[in-house]
């Protein structure tokens, strides 16, 4: 405990000031969770469109992109996810607070929970922020990644007594097929001739 | 007859009288004292003698050694004419404390 070092008259503007400042302090705390709350429900909607879409769109992406394009980018969402769910936790936090028992009131305790709630609340609009950033990398890295090349057809025919295994060509004269054989010896065969044909993952 | 004294009415005002008896019979202290968010003044009312506790909510301001506080009474005692929806006898006044 210590005593002032000076008193004196006090004006009513000095008055008014103090009791605007009194003021402020009762209600900063509703005033921060009611701003959490109006943040909350924007970065909820944002992270929603963005997560949706993302999940939506890139499980093909990933499939397609040659590793370790798809690995990386797999890693990236699911490091977006995170970083979202800790965002919408934060701002659920700063708007509603975590439930606490106290034996007695704690003197200042709103002013904390004030403080704590806007710690909360810069929390969860940088976390938005860079879960944001990381899906925009990782959507620009799935529109540049190269892809795998679409795997050739392999097929095992029966034609004019003969079996022919190999990739075919569909860029072949109407009426006919063109093999490429595992030997590189290519084989024109008219359809008519063809007794069988059987899709294959490879030949012999 | 009544021999209990007539309390003070409620009146808002301040005086040099009260702020310099404020800042020798009024102690304050930072709360909660490692990072403090208010200083509390607790102590008797100058003008109406009734004990009362009033808490000023403290702002960071950096480089100053000394802060200027305005005190009012915040007395739960029932001064005649008071509103309601206030405490204290109406008094105000200012002092000036160390920064904490």
């Amino acid at each position: 405990m210590s005593l002032p070092v000076s008193g004196g008259q006090a004006s009513q503007s000095d008055l008014a000031a103090a009791q605007q400042a009194l003021a402020d302090r009762t209600d900063e705390l509703a005033l921060v969770r009611a701003a959490a709350g109006k943040w909350q429900g924007g970065l909820a909607g944002l992270l929603a469109i963005v997560t949706g879409v993302s999940a939506f769109t890139l499980g093909d992406t990933i499939q397609a992109l040659q590793r370790p394009f798809g690995l990386v980018i797999a890693i990236g969402v699911m490091a977006a996810f995170a970083v979202a769910v800790a965002a919408t936790i934060a701002a659920l936090r700063a708007s509603g607070g975590l439930p606490r028992l106290r034996s007695t009131p704690a003197a200042g305790a709103a002013h904390q929970d004030a403080l704590t709630a806007a710690t909360d609340l810069r929390r969860a609009i940088w976390l938005s922020l860079l879960a944001l950033l990381i899906f925009g990398v990782v959507a620009a890295t799935s529109w540049f990644a190269p892809r795998t090349a679409d795997s050739p057809t392999l097929a095992r025919i029966e034609a004019n007594g003969r079996s022919l295994c190999g990739e075919l060509d569909a860029k072949t004269v109407p009426g006919t097929l063109l093999i490429t054989t595992s030997a590189k010896s290519v084989e024109i065969v008219g359809l008519a001739s063809v007794r069988s044909w059987k899709n294959v993952k490879q030949c012999p | 007859v009544s021999t209990t004294p007539t309390p003070n009415p409620w009146v808002v005002a301040s005086s040099d009288e009260y702020g310099a008896r404020a800042a020798v019979t009024i102690p304050y202290r930072p709360e909660p004292p490692a990072h403090p968010a208010d200083l509390v003044f607790e102590g008797p009312c100058p003008r109406c003698d009734h004990g009362f506790v009033y808490r000023w909510p403290l702002e960071v301001v950096r480089g100053v050694s000394t802060i200027t506080v305005t005190v009012s009474c915040q007395c739960k005692y029932a001064h005649p004419g008071r509103p309601e929806t206030v405490d204290g006898c109406g008094a105000f006044w200012n002092v000036v404390v160390r920064a904490p």
